[in-house]
């Protein structure tokens, strides 16, 4: 399996990513190179073998509904690249 | 749908509806949902998307997304799992939304909406994503900002997908409504459609008899039954004619607007649906033990449409006063305890949907915003009953000052003095009266008026001020007026 440059400029734009002709040649390469080496896994036979989704196994345990203020309204706040009041403030949408 | 519009076409729709579940806390951390807080107010790194947090699952959203199963009779799938769908948007921190794609909790529900049954493909697990304030709406000078409130981020909600078994607005219309009174029956989602609570999205698709299904258009931003009509009625119109003029219709997303009826295109759908769906590495999939479901199903309460067969099968009240009863919890809770302090089902039934909600309509109140009491209310019925007050006195000089009062029913009577007469004698006396003051009736009845025993009875109701009892007024009159 290969990405075309089809694919990998429909890729960045999913990721909103602007990319430069040499930068889409270049991650066409990376991309294909990833999947080559991801495709040599797949040679191995897997059949009963239960998909892994995570490699948490830990905390099995649900959370209990109580509700907790995190305090951290403003901390968080300061770390937003602009704000106004207590809102985000982010350029215009639509 | 509107009658001017020739149904040349059959509609077929489907609905999704966003329910937010009842929880005290998100669906992944602990931050509060209580709604209309300051902008931000709560939030926290995991809400927020901030980068190494981990998420951790609700158990009280599991609970109540198996209730919510049950009610609507779907199989609970004991292993679901939660998967990352891909989009940006400034509402939605971690440029991912955490839902449940190829392996929902509920699987296979129906509803039924009187005259068909609607079929329930599915319900999944989702956390909402946040509000996007337009500065530009509050402001006259046009503005290069929007603001971003993530209180509702992460807030639980359940997407209950039906099957395209819906063919018009007015089944549309009705399945939202009976599935709103599910989930508030079962207590999973307060249905504050105003805040936001239940939101809907409408799929709708046109097709002459015969042909195949046509090309469906997703109608989103859906938030009031008077909107699903006005958006299901607008498509309608807008589909039908492309399709007159040879057109295609584009499988697309469209918004609704309220204010002018129309939706429009957003994007296209190919192009915006590649949502990238994988497995949520950071969540573990959800188990669920059989006894928890056992449980549940154990713990559902009556639900709407066996409260209302129960009414009609139990009470005897007409099927429309028993949908009217049951459309609402409280209502419905207020009926039967009515009953159970000793009031008629019929009678109570009748006052109910008579002159208490008319009171409550005119006044724009819930029945526990007035003062009236279950208690209350089945004295009073009590006493009409036994014949110490009538009907109409309980009309116009009692019903009132309970809802707004509460005033003790027996002391109203006493200080009014409301109560019938029951002296047969007094009540005699007086019917004599009227007939020997007014000769020139009594003659018109011999000579065959029957119409003229109203005058009299008027008559008497006059002297009485209302208090006598008209079955015995009525029989006092024939006797005398022999
Ligand atoms: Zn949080």
């Amino acid at each position: 399996m290969s990405l075309d440059r089809e694919e990998v400029i429909k890729i960045a734009k999913l990721a909103n990513l602007r990319l430069t002709d040499e930068e889409i040649d270049k991650y066409s390469g990376d991309l294909n190179a990833i999947l080559g080496y991801v495709e040599q896994l797949q040679e191995l036979d897997t059949t009963g073998v239960e998909p892994m989704i995570g490699a948490i196994n830990h905390n099995k345990e649900l959370r209990e509904d109580k509700a907790v203020d995190s305090g951290l309204q403003a901390k968080m706040l300061a770390n937003a690249p602009d704000s106004e009041g207590t809102a985000i403030k982010v350029p215009q949408m639509s | 749908m509107a009658t001017e519009t020739k149904q040349e076409y059959n509609i077929t729709i489907g609905l999704e509806v966003h329910a937010q579940l009842k929880t005290k806390s998100k669906l992944f951390c602990s931050c509060s949902t209580e709604f209309g807080k300051e902008p931000n107010a709560n939030t926290c790194p995991v809400c927020m998307g901030y980068p190494g947090v981990l998420p951790v699952l609700n158990k009280q959203a599991v609970a109540y997304a198996i209730t919510a199963g049950l009610a609507l009779g779907c199989k609970i799938d004991l292993n679901s799992r939660f998967d990352r769908k891909q989009y940006f948007y400034p509402d939605l921190p971690k440029g991912y939304q955490i839902s449940q794609f190829d392996n929902p909790i509920c699987n296979h529900g129906k509803l039924s909406i009187g005259n068909k049954e609607v079929r329930i493909l599915r319900i999944h697990m989702e956390e909402d994503a946040g509000k996007l304030v337009h500065a530009g709406a509050e402001r006259l000078h046009g503005s290069d900002h929007s603001l971003v409130d993530l209180n509702r981020a992460s807030t639980p909600l359940i997407e209950i997908v039906s099957e395209p078994d819906i063919n018009s607005a007015e089944e549309a219309v009705t399945y939202v409504k009976e599935l709103r009174k599910v989930l508030l029956y079962t207590e999973v989602c307060d249905g504050n459609m105003q805040e936001g609570s239940l939101r809907c999205d409408v799929n709708i698709s046109l097709n002459k008899t015969g042909q195949p299904l046509g090309t469906r258009a997703e109608i989103k931003n859906v938030n009031s039954f008077r909107s699903i009509s006005r958006a299901i009625e607008y498509e309608y119109k807008r589909q039908s004619q492309i399709l007159d003029e040879g057109g295609k219709i584009v499988q697309e997303t469209r918004l609704f607007e309220e204010g002018t009826g129309k939706t429009h295109s957003m994007r296209s759908k190919e192009e915006a649906h590649d949502y990238r769906y994988f497995p949520e590495p950071d969540l573990l999939p959800v188990t669920i033990e059989q006894k928890q479901v056992d449980d549940a199903r154990q713990g559902l309460p009556e639900l709407p449409q066996q409260k209302k067969t129960r009414y009609i099968e139990e009470f005897q009240v007409n099927e429309d006063t028993a949908t009217t009863i049951t459309d609402d919890l409280e209502t419905a809770h207020f009926f039967e305890k009515v009953l159970s302090k000793g009031a008629k089902a019929n009678k109570a039934a009748n006052w109910i949907i008579g002159p208490i909600a008319a009171y409550l309509n005119e006044n724009k109140k819930s029945l526990n915003e007035t003062k009236l009491s279950a208690e209350l209310l089945a004295e009073m019925l009590v006493l009409i009953e036994k014949g110490t007050i009538s009907d109409n006195i309980a009309k116009n000089d009692i019903i009132n000052e309970l809802l707004e009062n509460g005033s003790p029913v027996a002391k109203l009577i006493e200080d009014k003095g409301l109560a019938q007469i029951t002296d047969t004698g007094a009540i005699e006396a007086i019917v004599q009266e009227v007939i020997d003051t007014n000769p020139k009736q009594v003659e018109q009845f011999k000579s065959g008026n029957d119409k003229i025993k109203g005058f009299f009875v008027g008559q008497v109701m006059k002297k009485t001020q209302g208090k006598a009892p008209p079955s015995l007024v009525n029989q006092l009159l024939g006797k005398l007026l022999k």
